[in-house]
């Protein structure tokens, strides 16, 4: 409660013009929106490019923020259109730098960095592909890692509209991904003897 | 009857479950009286169990996304701060955008030099006349010198904390939580210009104020609490104002002492108006064998 408050007064004092309260306001927040950015775009650059839209957009608009729903819920919102809408225009953009930049796998085998990291970007090209809602949802569920009750809150939507658009999401993925989340039918037997 | 049962047992253990209770199966989102359900059902649907397979599956491929490599703050922030907008190239803040308008517009449908001699410095902002006080105000602002600047800043700052506190009387609390934010910009301004010019403000005049903002915005803090019928967000909504504009006070005020140790030991100022004059050696200092001592035009 402490906090909210805290976050109130360097909301009050940013729109004010005073850049320090700012500075502290990014500084608590900043983490989150590189981690949402990585999530999407697998490389550190991009994700420190997406971050810094993120938090010039929260600059610009901080003046249209309702201090009656909480802050953290306004940030991810905009992270959320900041990266679908990098997402859309990347997606025909397979970036070699992000195999570069790309976390190894743990085992360290190479053919299995790169299996990897081919997955990812397909899950990140399917995800760019979904109709628009679906894809806020998605989005804010698997790289803003967000439970289904704070994508409600977010979106300011019922429980069961997320809940709608997020299992539409994962039958439209399921159908796009084919191989890479196809389990052969013996496979399944065995696994469920 | 029994038999009758036991078929309505069968088919519900039989049925296809819906995508989407499948989905929620999937993810750990179904509750889990209807989760022994679908355990029931997948021990004998094959075809549900490969949809159930491959929706965990698709689950753990999207849970495969590392988070960020960590970054310094230091060097986030840095790299952001260039990119934001430059207060300076920014319209002055202290201008309304609102006021501007109506104020211009005022200014313009009436004679112009008779109405704003009557905005005089004492119209408060339930007036008509406020909005042409406000630009007549914004624009002396802008013409001003650096030097002179935060000195006028923090003499309209007593101005708005003045109007506030009859605002708050008049059980206006918005109008109040505009002049305090107005007072609150001006004086963070002053504390930018103090900083970017480095100039010794008029200290006199300029402490007096700040000590008098002080006790003002004390006794608009215990007007504010006082019950009058306000509801709690609109005394929340002053008292955040009173607070920040409070912060902003102290900001002039370190902005202020900070100026004032440089003034006081110059030696230690990075930019000093007056270099300090160099030591005299017998020694040569430079190639031609010149001495050291300055000439008097340097």
């Amino acid at each position: 409660m402490a906090r909210d408050v805290e976050e109130r007064q360097l909301i009050a004092a940013s729109l004010a013009g005073d850049d320090d309260a700012f500075r502290q306001l990014v500084e608590r927040h900043y983490r989150i929106v590189l981690n949402v950015a990585f999530r999407a775009f697998g490389s550190e650059a991009a994700a420190e490019d997406c971050a810094q839209d993120v938090f010039i957009k929260v600059h610009q608009r901080l003046g249209s923020y309702r201090a009656d729903t909480p802050f953290i819920h306004w940030l991810h919102r905009v992270a959320a259109n900041t990266v679908t809408d990098a997402l859309r225009r990347r997606r025909a953009d397979v970036s070699l730098e992000s195999l570069v930049h790309e976390a190894p796998s743990e085992s360290g085998d190479p053919a299995e960095a790169a299996a990897r990291h081919e997955q990812r970007k397909a899950v990140r090209q399917a995800m760019a592909s979904l109709p628009g809602r679906l894809r806020d949802a998605i989005v804010l569920q698997v790289f803003h890692e967000l439970s289904y009750q704070e994508i409600a809150q977010v979106l300011e939507i019922p429980l069961g509209t997320v809940m709608s658009r997020l299992h539409n999401a994962k039958r439209l993925l399921r159908a796009r991904l084919g191989g890479y989340v196809e389990v052969p039918a013996a496979a399944i037997g065995a696994n469920n003897q | 009857m029994k038999r009758k049962r036991l078929t309505v047992v069968e088919t519900s253990v039989l049925a296809h479950r819906s995508s989407d209770t499948l989905c929620s199966y999937s993810d750990g989102s179904l509750p889990e009286r209807q989760r022994a359900d679908v355990d029931k059902h997948l021990r004998v649907c094959a075809a549900c169990r490969q949809t159930v397979n491959e929706m965990r599956r698709l689950e753990l491929v999207l849970q495969d996304f590392p988070p960020a490599p960590s970054v310094p703050f230091p060097r986030f922030w840095s790299r952001l701060e260039a990119r934001l907008p430059n207060p300076s190239d920014e319209r002055i803040a202290f201008v309304r955008p609102r006021l501007l308008a109506a104020g211009l517009a005022l200014a313009i449908g009436a004679s112009l030099v008779g109405v704003v001699a009557l905005a005089s410095d004492e119209t408060l902002p339930d007036s008509p006349l406020y909005s042409v006080k406000h630009v007549r105000q914004g624009l002396q602002l802008s013409l001003i010198s650096a030097r002179g600047r935060p000195s006028f800043e923090v003499t309209l700052g007593k101005q708005r904390l003045h109007e506030a506190a009859v605002m708050l009387e008049r059980r206006r609390d918005d109008l109040a939580v505009a002049s305090l934010k107005d007072l609150s910009t001006l004086l963070l301004d002053a504390a930018r210009v103090q900083k970017v010019t480095g100039d010794q403000p008029e200290t006199a005049h300029v402490t007096q104020s700040i000590a008098q903002i002080k006790i003002d915005l004390a006794v608009v803090r215990a007007a504010n609490l006082e019950p009058d019928g306000s509801s709690a967000a609109e005394i929340g909504a002053v008292d955040d104002a009173v607070q920040h504009a409070n912060n902003a006070v102290a900001k002039v005020q370190t902005q202020i002492d900070a100026t004032a140790a440089v003034v006081e030991s110059p030696a230690q100022s990075k930019v000093s108006a007056v270099p300090p004059a160099p030591e005299v050696t017998a020694a040569p200092s430079d190639a031609n064998g010149q001495g050291s001592e300055p000439s008097p035009a340097e």
